[in-house]
C-alpha cells in the first residue's frame, strides 16, 4: 500500500464566464474512463468544492483528471450522470471532508449498449456480474472457461484510469447463451453432482480495488 | 437508500430457508418467477439449470387526434425463464410479441 499522496491524483475544473472564473482542484482517489469519456470519478474535498463539482458533472462540463503518474486527460461524465455524496470524518479537523462519486450512465448499466463496464477484472466478479446482468442459467465453476473464451474472442478490454482494474466486456445475451450451448455440447462445462440452488461466492469489495 | 457500491458491485442474492408450512403451487410459482428458486433441477437427460428474470417491456401506441399524432408508452414487466440442459440445449421461455404493437424491449 502506497502513501496517500502517492495513490491520489487530482481533478481540475476550470470554468470561465464573462464575470466569473471558477478554478477548483481536488484530490482524485479513483478514476475510470476511455478516450474523452469518464465513467467513474471519486474525489475528496471541501463542502463548496464538492458542491460545485456535482453541479459541473450534472451540467456535462469537461474537467481534467491527473493520475498519480501525472498523465492528464480532459474528460466528461456524459449526460445525466449519477452522483453520490458522503462525509469523511478526519481527526483534528472541525468539519468533515466530503466524498463525491460520479458515475456515467453506462457505468451503472442504464445505457442500452452491448457492453458491460466493470470495476474489476477479477474472474469470478466478471463472471458473476455477466450472469446477473444478462440473466444466464450458469454456475460459478464455469467462470474460467467462459472468461478464456471471451478473452480469445477479444471481448474483454481494459479501461484507463487508476484505483480499479476496470474492464469493458463487449458481448450480448445471445452470444453468451450460444457459448453455454457450445460448452455443454463439447463437455467443457459440467453440472454439479446434486440438484439444488446455485451458490455464488460472496464478493469482497476491498479485493476489487487495485 | 441506494449507494454507489450497490451499483458497482452486482451481488448474487443468496436465499435460503425452510418454510413453516408446505408451499402451495401458487407460492412456488411466485418464488420461481421472483428468481428465488433458480438452480439445478431434473434427472438424467432432463437435468437442467433454470433461471427466471423480469424483463421490462415498453409498449408504444400511436394515436391520431385532431390532426396530431399522440405517442403513448406503457411500461410493464413480464417474466422470462432460461433453461440450460445438460445435453447442451438452451431454451428461452418468454411471452410472444403481439404483432399489432411495436414493442421496445429493455433488459
Amino acid at each position: 500500500m502506497k502513501n496517500a499522496h502517492e495513490r491520489f491524483g487530482e481533478l481540475v475544473y476550470l470554468r470561465r464566464t464573462e464575470k466569473t472564473r471558477t478554478h477548483i482542484r481536488v484530490h482524485l482517489s479513483a478514476s475510470i474512463g476511455e478516450d474523452s469519456k469518464a465513467h467513474l470519478v471519486s474525489v475528496v474535498g471541501g463542502d463548496t468544492e464538492i458542491g460545485a463539482l456535482a453541479a459541473a458533472f450534472a451540467n456535462n462540463d469537461p474537467f481534467t483528471t491527473i493520475d498519480p503518474e501525472g498523465v492528464e486527460r480532459i474528460v466528461s461524465l456524459g449526460a445525466t450522470p449519477t452522483c453520490f455524496r458522503g462525509p469523511i470524518g478526519v481527526a483534528n479537523r472541525r468539519r468533515p471532508l466530503r466524498h463525491l462519486v460520479g458515475l456515467s450512465q453506462e457505468m451503472i448499466g442504464n445505457a442500452k449498449q452491448d457492453r458491460l463496464l466493470l470495476i474489476s477484472d477479477e474472474p469470478m466478479f466478471v463472471w458473476s456480474s455477466l450472469v446477473l446482468h444478462f440473466g444466464l442459467p450458469a454456475l460459478p465453476e464455469w467462470a474460467g472457461w467462459f472468461l478464456s473464451e471471451l478473452k480469445r474472442r477479444k471481448r474483454i478490454q481494459a479501461l484507463t484510469g487508476f484505483g480499479y482494474r476496470a474492464v469493458a466486456v463487449k458481448t450480448r445475451r445471445q452470444e453468451l447463451l450460444k457459448l453455454i450451448e457450445q460448452g455443454l455440447r463439447q463437455k467443457k462445462l459440467s453440472f454439479p453432482a446434486t440438484n439444488g440452488p446455485v451458490h455464488w461466492p460472496a464478493t469482497d469489495f476491498p479485493a476489487l480495488t487495485a | 437508500m441506494q449507494n454507489a457500491l450497490n451499483l458497482l458491485v452486482r451481488k448474487q442474492e443468496r436465499i435460503e430457508g425452510r418454510p413453516v408450512t408446505p408451499l402451495h403451487g401458487g407460492h412456488v410459482g411466485l418464488l420461481c418467477t421472483a428468481g428465488m428458486l433458480n438452480g439445478v433441477f431434473g434427472q438424467a437427460d432432463g437435468r437442467h439449470i433454470a433461471h427466471w428474470r423480469s424483463v421490462k417491456h415498453i409498449d408504444v401506441y400511436h394515436e391520431e387526434e385532431d390532426g396530431y399524432q399522440i405517442v403513448r408508452r406503457r411500461e410493464r414487466f413480464s417474466h422470462e425463464l432460461t433453461l440450460a440442459y445438460k445435453s447442451g440445449r438452451v431454451l428461452v421461455l418468454k411471452e410472444t410479441e403481439e404483432k399489432s404493437t411495436s414493442d421496445e424491449k429493455c433488459a
